[in-house]
């Protein structure tokens, strides 16, 4: 799965613990994300793209081999 | 809002714990290692009380580790928790299965594990391998 949660935070000079600590979770979860290393759950994707004002789909995409 | 999976097994005890943990275990070994050193005559002691009470001190430091939160516990250290569980129990069945082969080829006879010994090793190993999934870059 794809995700454009750095490009999203870069956008709005965002740092990942400023990220990790409105959506709750730790700056090493943040940062696991946008490597790709863990797929977080639908609340912590919601609470991501609620952050950025946009849709889930919007930032995370399926992959052809997901 | 969180999963209950994530609120109850988060861990347990609060994060200072894990030096109260860490004391406990490292004092303990510490203490053993110091008597084989030093050439403490234990000829006199109680071994079998002796050994139970270094290792289960040991065993209860590495608990204590176990069930300690870290200072962010969120649903991806839950995660952690889970697979490390996982592959600990399977390497420790693996290991019960495997070990009276390798004394039968290095030792010619089957040696019994004594329980503590078994927790200890999974102990170590849900560590080794909780901290190594961590710190996965």
């Amino acid at each position: 799965m794809k995700n454009l949660v750095k490009v999203e935070r870069a956008k709005r000079d965002m740092t990942q613990q400023v990220l990790a600590d409105v959506t709750g979770v730790s700056r090493q979860t943040i940062n696991s994300i946008e490597a790709g290393r863990y797929i977080p759950s639908t609340v912590l994707a919601i609470k991501i793209s609620n952050v950025f004002d946009t849709t889930v789909n919007e930032i995370f995409h399926l992959e052809k081999h997901d | 809002m969180r999963s209950f999976i994530a609120r109850t097994y988060g861990g347990f005890l609060p994060n200072y714990f894990k030096i109260i943990g860490t004391l406990l275990s490292g004092l303990t070994l510490l203490f053993i290692t110091a008597i084989k050193i030093m050439g403490v005559d234990i000829s006199n002691w109680d071994r079998i009380l002796f050994k139970t009470i270094t290792l289960d001190c040991i065993i209860l430091g590495l608990l204590i580790l176990v069930l300690t939160k870290e200072k962010k516990e969120d649903e991806r250290m839950t995660i952690i928790r889970f697979k490390s569980l996982a592959y600990t129990f399977i390497l420790a069945v693996l290991f019960v299965l495997l070990k009276p082969l390798q004394d039968m080829f290095f030792y010619k006879k089957i040696i019994d594990v004594p329980g503590q010994v078994l927790m200890l090793i999974m102990l170590v190993v849900y560590l080794t391998i909780y901290l190594f999934q961590k710190r996965i870059r």
